[in-house]
């Protein structure tokens, strides 16, 4: 496993009144490669446990472990981890600061000590990989781009350290469709060309379904299941129960098997149950 | 989970206390009273009646002391400082100790404990008050002590309101400023090591979106207020009218009395 | 239009970008919401729908063109209050629009600034808190709820205003999806219930289902306006104009294409599940 938690728990502000389990005991592990989805509701523990990936918080029980090795014992370079398990934060535009794009995108590779012609090949893969044109955009200023053009600079940004793994947390609150859709479809290609792991914290369960092999359940500070999409939305009260949704695609094929029709249940876009809804009623004719 | 962290020095904890329960103008007066007192006051023995009034009136409001010490501990730097300060530099009277150029005097012992103690009591004094006063009523408390200052055009409401405003802010940037260290922490960003100036410099990156985002929530906070018909003080009413009680009347004037007598045993 | 809350002619509004430059936000935006109409406003960023929503309770004045609430033209300082009071506006974020340090405090603020009586401050705000279900957590701290409690908070702080129309702008685009659903149970219910007209922008296709009309906005112009069932028909092209089809419908169209005859009107899975079975 390339990311394992272990028992891991977490609290906040512990010994006073305010003290909040955020995280109890929870056993994960992500393989290299992988695209996994993290879902649950605000303050279930999503957003605890992703900053543990990469030594931003340190568990209060348990132990957070990178190709097997505690991150907390010994002596992990933790910025170093940080360049390969790279997090975006949540509204990830809010976090830039430089006079002009390339600066910005710049300080991620800056902050590994380099320079040069190195960091701007750096910072043109960065760019090119959220697809931005390197020349159009290296300096203009980051508070002069449009929503979406921001958030992808602030990915660009992630990106220049070329890590092994990113951990997104809700990259697209908030985006309009069109951006919603440019933004997710670089992640996939990047996850397909460049073999980048991908940790996608979501409330969209239409778009999790539809992009992640295995999903993470999480509710009031618990892992309450995980498994690949289809698996996890049959638990159609479990998922309920937490507050989440089940993708109207897997809602339908569902109700169409209660209803006695042969139909695959493990099926998220539009094509795909399509075909499948036009093989049944060709059957049913036949 | 987040907004757990924003827990501030001073922060209000809800209790039903007699202190709780006065009225936040009583309360604010009973406090410039006593700010008024501790300057006043020239002896060591003041400060013990003061002291000595200042935890009955701290027992009386049943919190817990650990938590009061925690609002306390960002204080104590200043605190210290002072006394450093005036032990070093206030001249006159016995040398207690020398090293090199550096002497320690007895007036600068007996100004810099004097000082300190009287810093000491200021805030802890001031803290009691304001953790056990909501925020709500602080404002309104200082809307209505401010408002015989109108005649000097003191804008008493919009200094209320700024403070509440200010106030319902605090948390969500504490909470902001912790997501944006970590997410240029992320990046590769150090804001641990170095001397001062370079600690100083790595601030940039908290600082310059802190700030963006600060304008941005008060730019949307503003159309937000005017869509909501504000326009100011003039013709304003309040939900919520403070009725001023007989405990009230009793609480200031026993602090009067108190402040005075303490007061006049020192001189 | 006698029953008409709102009406736009021709509005035309630009914004400066320093110096000589221009952006037209809104062309000729001719528009007219009837009184307890639903209406959903969707586009891409950029369309025109906030600055539209803004010009909707004189936050905005057009640079051409007019727009009537109730009657009132918004361009006439004297009405300015009252078409705040009966127009109220929810906006995305909800942290940046809650003034107060307590859930009731923020719900009382529009009602001491229009100066009402205490008593009857008490009395709106209790009524207000009871509607969108949150008289439980009035001495709460905003920054302590979750984010669907945030915005109903700021939607009782509105109808609080006991006003004939309420605008929001985005308001579930910050939410989960249990916060999401309280939202929107909230306005519908604001609406079928109270008869409050609602004018909801949004960017998620299926939020829209449930509204009497929905309104396509592109590039600061109306590109078209029907019932859901006329909008995501499949007739039109969303997708080109930077929105998405709702999940039910882009699979009834598929249907359609594939050669199965799925009527048109087929907006969720129930209708689809009866349609197929």
């Amino acid at each position: 496993m390339l990311i394992e938690a272990r028992d891991l728990s977490y609290t906040y502000m512990p010994g006073t009144p305010f003290q909040v389990e955020a995280l109890k005991k929870i056993n994960l592990g992500i393989a290299r490669g992988e695209f996994v989805g993290v879902i649950g509701e605000t303050g279930s523990g999503k957003s605890t446990l992703v900053q543990h990936f990469n030594g931003l918080l340190k568990p209060t029980g348990g132990e957070m472990c990178v190709e097997g090795k505690n991150i907390w014992h010994g002596e992990t370079n933790l910025r170093k981890l940080r360049s390969r398990i790279a997090l975006l934060f949540q509204f990830p535009e809010h976090q830039l600061f430089e006079e002009t794009v390339f600066n910005d995108v710049a300080f991620g590779p800056r902050n590994l000590g380099m320079s040069g012609s190195e960091m701007e090949q750096r910072v043109r893969f960065g760019l090119t990989s959220m697809g931005l044109d390197f020349d159009t955009y290296r300096d203009r200023s980051p508070f002069h781009l449009s929503g979406g053009e921001k958030r992808r600079v602030a990915m660009a940004g992630i990106m220049a350290m070329r890590p092994e793994v990113v951990v997104l947390d809700e990259p697209t609150a908030g985006m309009d469709p069109v951006g919603r859709r440019k933004f997710m479809e670089q992640v996939s290609r990047l996850h397909r060309e460049e073999k980048l792991t991908v940790i996608l914290v979501t409330h969209n369960m239409e778009e999790i379904a539809r992009l992640a092999e295995r999903l993470f359940v999480f509710n009031r500070g618990e892992l309450v299941l995980q498994g690949q999409p289809a698996e996890v939305f049959k638990s159609v009260s479990l998922i309920k129960e937490t507050g989440l949704e089940i993708p109207a695609f897997s809602e339908l094929l569902q109700q169409l098997r209660q209803r006695g029709k042969e139909v695959r249940t493990d099926l998220f876009t539009v094509g795909d149950v399509a075909g499948e809804i036009l093989k049944l009623s060709r059957e049913e004719r036949t | 989970m987040s907004g757990m962290r924003s827990i501030t020095l001073g922060h209000y904890l809800p209790g039903n206390s007699i202190l709780h329960r006065l009225d936040p103008r009583a309360k604010l007066m009973g406090l410039l009273i006593l700010i008024a007192a501790l300057f006043l006051i020239k002896t060591f023995s003041g400060f013990f009646y003061f002291g000595l009034f200042f935890v009955l009136t701290f027992v009386s409001s049943r919190l817990p002391w650990r938590y009061f010490m925690r609002g306390l501990k960002p204080v104590l730097y200043i605190v210290f400082f002072t006394l450093i300060l005036h032990f070093l530099f206030t001249k006159g009277g016995q040398v207690f100790w020398r090293f090199g150029p550096l002497t320690i005097e007895e007036n600068g012992v007996f100004l810099g404990s004097f000082m300190t103690l009287r810093l000491i009591l200021l805030v802890i004094t001031t803290l009691l008050v304001t953790l056990t006063t909501s925020p709500i009523a602080f404002a309104d408390g200082i809307e209505f002590l401010l408002r015989p200052l109108r005649v000097f055009r003191v804008p008493g409401h919009e200094i209320a309101m700024m403070m509440t405003i200010a106030l319902r802010f605090i948390p969500t940037l504490m909470e902001e400023s912790d997501k944006i260290r970590k997410a240029q922490m992320a990046r590769g960003a150090d804001f641990e090591s170095g001397n001062i100036f370079r600690r100083a410099r790595n601030l940039v990156p908290l600082l310059v979106p802190l700030f963006v985002s600060a304008f941005r929530r008060a730019d949307d906070l503003a159309v937000a207020m005017e869509s909501r018909c504000y326009r100011g003080g003039d013709n304003r009413t309040k939900m919520r009218q403070q009725q001023v009680t007989c405990l009230d009347y009793l609480g200031v004037f026993t602090t009067c009395g108190i402040a005075a007598a303490i007061v006049l045993t020192g001189v | 239009m006698s029953n008409s809350i709102i009406e736009t002619v021709q509005l035309c509004y630009e914004y400066t970008l320093g110096g000589e430059k221009t952006l037209r936000a809104l062309d000729n935006v001719s528009l007219q919401i009837t009184e307890g109409e639903y209406v959903c406003l969707i586009g891409p960023n950029g369309s025109g729908k906030s600055t539209l929503a803004r010009h909707l309770n004189a936050l905005l004045l057009p640079a051409a063109g007019d727009v009537y609430v109730d009657g009132l033209l918004t361009g006439e300082e004297k009405h300015r209050w009252e078409i705040r009071r009966r127009v109220g506006l929810v906006f995305q974020n909800p942290d940046n629009q809650i003034v107060a340090t307590t859930v009731e405090e923020d719900v009382a603020f529009g009602l001491e600034n229009m100066g009402i009586d205490p008593p009857v401050i008490r009395r709106r705000v209790k009524e207000a808190l009871e509607l969108v279900g949150m008289s439980t957590l009035a001495q709460h701290a905003p920054h302590l709820l979750s984010g669907g409690q945030k915005q109903r908070v700021a939607i009782a702080g509105i109808i609080a205003m006991r006003p004939r129309c309420l605008v929001l702008d985005e308001p579930t685009a910050m939410l989960d999806p249990r916060g999401r659903r309280e939202v929107l149970a909230t306005i519908s219910m604001l609406n079928r219930q109270e008869k409050v007209t609602v004018v909801h922008i949004t960017h998620f296709m299926e939020e829209t289902l449930e509204a009497d009309r929905i309104i396509v906005m592109d590039r600061g112009k109306i590109a078209c306006s029907g019932t859901p069932a006329e909008i995501f028909s499949g007739e039109l092209d969303l997708e080109s104009l930077g929105m998405d089809m709702p999940a039910i419908p882009a699979l009834a169209r598929a249907l359609r294409e594939g050669g199965l005859p799925v009527p048109p009107n087929t907006l969720d899975v129930d209708q689809l599940v009866d349609y197929l079975c």
